[in-house]
């Protein structure tokens, strides 16, 4: 009740002492380590940084530190560093789109740092397979890139306004979408109507729809209203409730007769073409009454820009776009106020724009609040563990990306509701199939964290040392670096790291051995609770012991190093396996 | 609140403690026939169509000549979904020549030719066809979805927290839904019993792969593996956990997930370890069989079917949930659609294949929903396709269903309609008059408490649903 008071007066205040979009800024107080790392974990997948770095953003104002931490450039060494031992700088070797980085990654570039016989994955060029999640997976978890661009463009293209690679939209359609709605993003000035043109009006969107065949001929339109529909209700929260009547038979009747004349080119051997060619001749005439306006315009491009401007501002689209834009991103469990406060936020902003709305957000007492919950999609959980796993560009091709993502119907592009968007968060959270699947891989296909050196010729060692800091971590001491683990991997600032987890993975980082094993290794089955492990002293004593252990992840001999990484690995693979990866929560 | 509350909040608990309703279901023993469990309560299998399937061109009307009948109107209005021409005979010879000719003794109708299954239940008195269903007024597709599988016609938009009428029926019976989808679908979640406008996990059980369903544990000899150390350190885990964790908890759910995981897996997955999946069962989804869906995802789900209802007894199943897409036919229908229902009622494909390997005791205490969100438009766009309408149609298939056409499946006064902007069937049967009696076949006196609006719920004039089963 006391959170609802305070939202509700915080609306109320927004004029008064607000930030930007007009949230309630949090205090310099309350922004600290752990708000730093919930930001990373909610629209960077924890970010790729080092602790140096979140010390260094939490002692900025929070406005100071969310224009550091959030931006839609190539790169943003804020959040995702290169490691010292990666060849290439991404940045300066590519322009940051999916493309540029797929034409990069598929060439014999000597700073290249795929493996050679799997450069063919990340071909873009025309007539060969070309694979958008691929891309899209390796620079997401790529240092040196920025984690955040590929989040809210995997959003924007599979859940607010997707389209289906299982759709008749081809590869270079899809590229092009998703490179043309982040490169708009990314023009912080921008009008965000203008980014959803620029969606609305591609060859993806077009041919995923069908509208690419309709046409104004003899009187009639031969349309289908597919995307006439789904532009108001998926692009802009415009549902037509306030006169059902007026949406259906003019609104959605006429934007049909308004996506007219959208030629996609077909070249032999490519397939279509990625880029729509907007004709006239078989285009609308005159003007048309469409959301209580009339609109006019020689093509569909013209219309469509203009109809954009309108529908952003449309009284649905007020309500209900930053909500669609809230929940999809970063809170599953809104309540009326909070509802509240972001229209209003939304509201007060003259140009809307995402950026700025998101940054606002990103740093105000509502995305702060203990009562905000994201549960993880599936992507959202591979993303994180990978992000957090892999310590170096080097090590990418260690590790395949796309793992479970297909069998838990999450895969890139491909979004399992088709236009209405990929498996969200909540929907994920909801199955215990996905539950099952993740334990399993954490447990029975562990392997994956506990590899940490290469076979025969191969000279490559895991080295958590190259992202742990020494001094932080007192020498490597086992209790520091369980924390530092559950914060890289959960990032909830230790809050849910009791007594029970820290048992655990103590043990394991300590003696290899689950506490059980480690403890009597004929009572393997024995079960531990908390108050045994805060009141028996024998107990109290070895986990004492465990957690001032020094890991050997600096000793000169390297099998004393990794067995310390394996260590770590497995103690990654426990904390995967608890409750607390698969949600996070606002404070 | 306890499920006894709850039924005890409804009006007509003492009418269900008074005929000992489901008890009975309880006391029935688990026998098998042939080796497959017999069903210990009966059960519904709810297919939903996403995308709002147009069943009329499954059932369209003959075609007649004069160009003033529904026959002929349909057939002008729709031939290009059909992928026909302007030309009449081209209407004619379509009807001659794809569909069965079927009638119920007042009303003839035609069944497209792949549908051979469907046929066969027509024939056998197994199918009832409803029509001029509706849930809502609205042709948005995610709220519709929400409504259907609510089964609540008063549904708001924001209300998609709230249980599906599949999970209400588990939960009422003290059963379980099986979620046989790649999540599970609302239909599938009861009410909170602390919030019981709210939704609960607790009658779920998700089953996409009904043959992977334990959580790993090591077998003999290998405790020691790497593997074997976290999976062992994670159950013990678990088991401190679930006792120690917040009711309130929002990772509650987490560990709810690993102890039922925990409970059913490995029962499930020794019970069919027994039971080698039907080779025209697993043709459904292996390429290159000779019985292969389009929709191979399909495929799976009636594979899990099968299995649900092989561990009936285990899961003490009461519904299952199965969901497929491609019905929202704005272009090219006639190639998507037929396609569809080849899949799903062609000679050895989805359903058929599953009669074959069901025993006749299971088939005849089970019942099958089919349909969609909504319906489509009267008459196809210009994209040989049609948009979106309110009204449609749903099929109820089973051995125990009162076979026959319920509501005017061709009303003249659409004929008036057809210059409207967007014609569409009107509806006139709200859910509840189908899905109350179907509660009540499978829980006797359910009904009333799962639809407690079905009195005030639209109903077309002559249509009398409590007769759906025999």
């Amino acid at each position: 009740m006391l959170k609802k008071i305070l939202t509700t007066a915080s609306v109320i205040l927004i004029t008064a002492n607000s930030y930007a979009a007009g949230f309630q800024t949090i205090s310099n107080a309350d922004w600290d380590e752990g708000a730093v790392r919930r930001v990373l974990h909610a629209f960077a997948y924890g970010g790729q940084t080092n602790e140096k770095m979140i010390i260094k953003l939490a002692k900025m104002s929070p406005k100071a530190a969310i224009k550091k931490m959030l931006t839609f450039g190539k790169s943003n060494g804020n959040i995702s560093k290169r490691a010292k031992i990666d060849a290439a700088r991404l940045s300066k070797k590519t322009n940051g789109s999916l493309r540029g980085l797929g034409e990069f990654w598929s060439s014999d570039h000597s700073d290249n740092d795929v493996a050679e016989n799997k450069r063919y994955k990340y071909s873009v060029a025309l007539g060969t397979n070309v694979r958008p999640a691929e891309l899209w997976l390796r620079a997401t978890v790529s240092h040196g890139l920025n984690p955040f661009r590929q989040k809210v463009g995997i959003w924007e293209t599979n859940y607010h306004m997707a389209v289906n690679l299982k759709s008749s939209v081809n590869a270079q359609q899809m590229l092009t979408y998703y490179d043309d709605v982040v490169k708009s993003l990314g023009n912080t000035k921008r009008a965000y109507d203008k980014t959803l043109t620029i969606a609305g009006t591609s060859a993806a969107v077009a041919e995923h729809y069908g509208h690419r065949n309709n046409v104004y001929k003899n009187y009639l339109c031969l349309c289908n209203e597919d995307f006439a529909r789904e532009y108001f209700q998926l692009f802009f929260g415009i549902l037509g409730d306030e006169d059902p009547d007026y949406h259906e038979e003019i609104t959605i009747k006429n934007t049909a007769k308004a996506l007219t004349d959208m030629k996609i080119e077909y070249v032999s051997g490519q397939g279509r073409v990625d880029h729509v060619t907007f004709g006239t001749e078989f285009h609308t005439p005159g003007t048309l009454d469409i959301l209580y306006s009339l609109n006019k315009g020689r093509n569909a491009l013209k219309r469509i820009k203009k109809l954009s401007k309108v529908a952003m501002y449309y009284h649905e689209s007020r309500d209900n776009l930053p909500v669609i834009i809230i929940s999809g991103l970063a809170d599953d469990n809104l309540s009326d106020a909070d509802i509240a406060q972001i229209r209003a936020a939304w509201s007060s902003m003259k140009t809307k724009n995402l950026l700025s709305f998101l940054r606002a957000y990103a740093i105000s007492t509502q995305f702060h609040n203990a009562s905000r919950v994201k549960y993880l999609t599936s992507i959202d959980r591979r993303m994180l563990i990978y992000t957090q796993f892999i310590l170096n560009n080097a090590e990418i091709d260690r590790y395949y990306l796309p793992a479970y993502l297909r069998e838990e119907q999450a895969y890139p592009f491909e979004p399992v509701h088709n236009v209405f968007g990929g498996q969200t968060g909540k929907e994920a959270a909801n199955s215990s199939d996905i539950f099952r699947a993740h334990y399993n891989s954490v447990t029975e296909k562990n392997y994956v964290f506990v590899k940490v050196a290469g076979s025969g010729n191969d000279t490559w060692r895991k080295d958590w040392a190259s992202v742990l800091s020494k001094k932080l971590s007192i020498k490597y001491e086992v209790d520091k670096i369980g924390e530092f683990l559950w914060d890289r991997f959960i990032g909830d600032g230790l809050k849910n790291y009791a007594t029970l987890e820290r048992a655990y993975v103590n043990s394991l980082l300590a003696s290899g051995k689950d506490l059980a094993y480690a403890i009597d290794a004929n009572d393997l089955d024995r079960i531990f609770t908390t108050n045994e492990l805060e009141t028996d002293v024998n107990l109290i004593s070895l986990l004492e012991d465990f957690a001032s252990t020094k890991m050997a992840l600096k000793s000169k001999d390297d099998k004393e190093r990794q067995a310390a990484n394996r260590n770590i690995g497995l103690a990654v693979s426990f904390i995967l396996g608890t409750p607390y990866l698969f949600a996070r929560e606002g404070r | 609140m306890k499920r006894r509350n709850f039924i005890k909040s409804t009006l007509v608990s003492s009418a269900l403690y008074g005929v000992g309703g489901f008890s009975l279901f309880n006391q029935i023993a688990h026998a098998s026939v042939g080796g497959f469990p017999t069903l210990g309560s009966r059960v519904l299998v709810d297919l939903m169509l996403h995308g709002g399937p147009n069943l009329r061109h499954l059932m369209p009307p003959p075609y007649e000549s004069d160009p003033n009948s529904f026959g002929y109107r349909y057939w002008q209005e729709n031939a290009q979904a059909h992928n026909l021409s302007d030309d009449p005979t081209a209407w004619e010879q379509r009807w001659e020549n794809d569909y069965y000719h079927l009638t119920d003794g007042t009303t003839a109708f035609g069944l497209l030719k792949e549908a051979t299954w469907l046929k066969t239940m027509w024939d056998q008195g197994f199918l009832a066809i409803v029509n001029n269903v509706i849930g809502s007024n609205s042709r948005d597709h995610s709220y519709c979805q929400m409504i259907k599988d609510q089964g609540n016609v008063n549904a708001g938009r924001n209300d998609s927290g709230n249980p599906g009428w599949g999970g209400k029926l588990a939960y009422v019976t003290d059963g379980n839904v099986l979620a046989l989808t790649s999540s599970p679908r609302n239909f599938c979640f009861g009410p909170n019993p602390n919030n019981l406008s709210q939704r609960s996990n607790a009658n779920v059980i998700s089953a996409a792969d009904t043959r992977t369903m334990r959580l790993y544990h090591p077998s003999a000899g290998k405790e020691k593996t790497y593997a074997g150390r976290i999976a062992r350190s994670l159950r013990a885990y678990y088991a401190a956990k679930r006792e120690e964790i917040a009711s309130d908890s929002i990772y509650k759910r987490f560990t709810d997930m690993e102890s039922k995981s925990r409970k059913f897996g490995d029962a499930i997955d020794d019970r069919l370890s027994q039971f080698p999946i039907p080779s025209n069962i697993e043709g459904l989804y292996t390429a290159g069989s000779s019985n292969v869906l389009n929709n191979r995802g399909l495929g799976k789900q009636i594979r899990n079917l099968y299995d649900s209802l092989a561990v009936n007894d285990i899961v003490n199943l009461r519904a299952a949930s199965l969901a497929m897409g491609g019905w929202d036919t704005h272009k090219d229908q006639k190639s998507t659609i037929e396609k569809n229902f080849s899949d799903l009622f062609g000679t050895n494909k989805a359903f058929d294949a599953l009669s074959q390997n069901l025993p006749a005791i299971v088939r005849q205490n089970s019942v099958l929903l089919i349909g969609g969100e909504f319906g489509r438009q009267l008459k196809a766009n210009g994209n040989n396709g049609t948009d979106h309408g309110r009204g449609t149609s749903f099929l109820v298939i089973g051995d125990s269903v009162n076979g026959g056409i319920y509501g005017n499946m061709y009303p003249e006064a659409e004929l008036a309609r057809l210059d409207d902007n967007s014609p569409d069937i009107t509806g006139l049967t709200e859910y509840d008059h189908i899905f109350a009696p179907i509660c009540d076949w499978i829980a006797p006196n359910s009904g009333s408490m799962i639809f407690p609006n079905q009195t005030a719920a639209t109903l077309e004039t002559g249509v009398d649903l409590t007769q759906l089963f025999i």
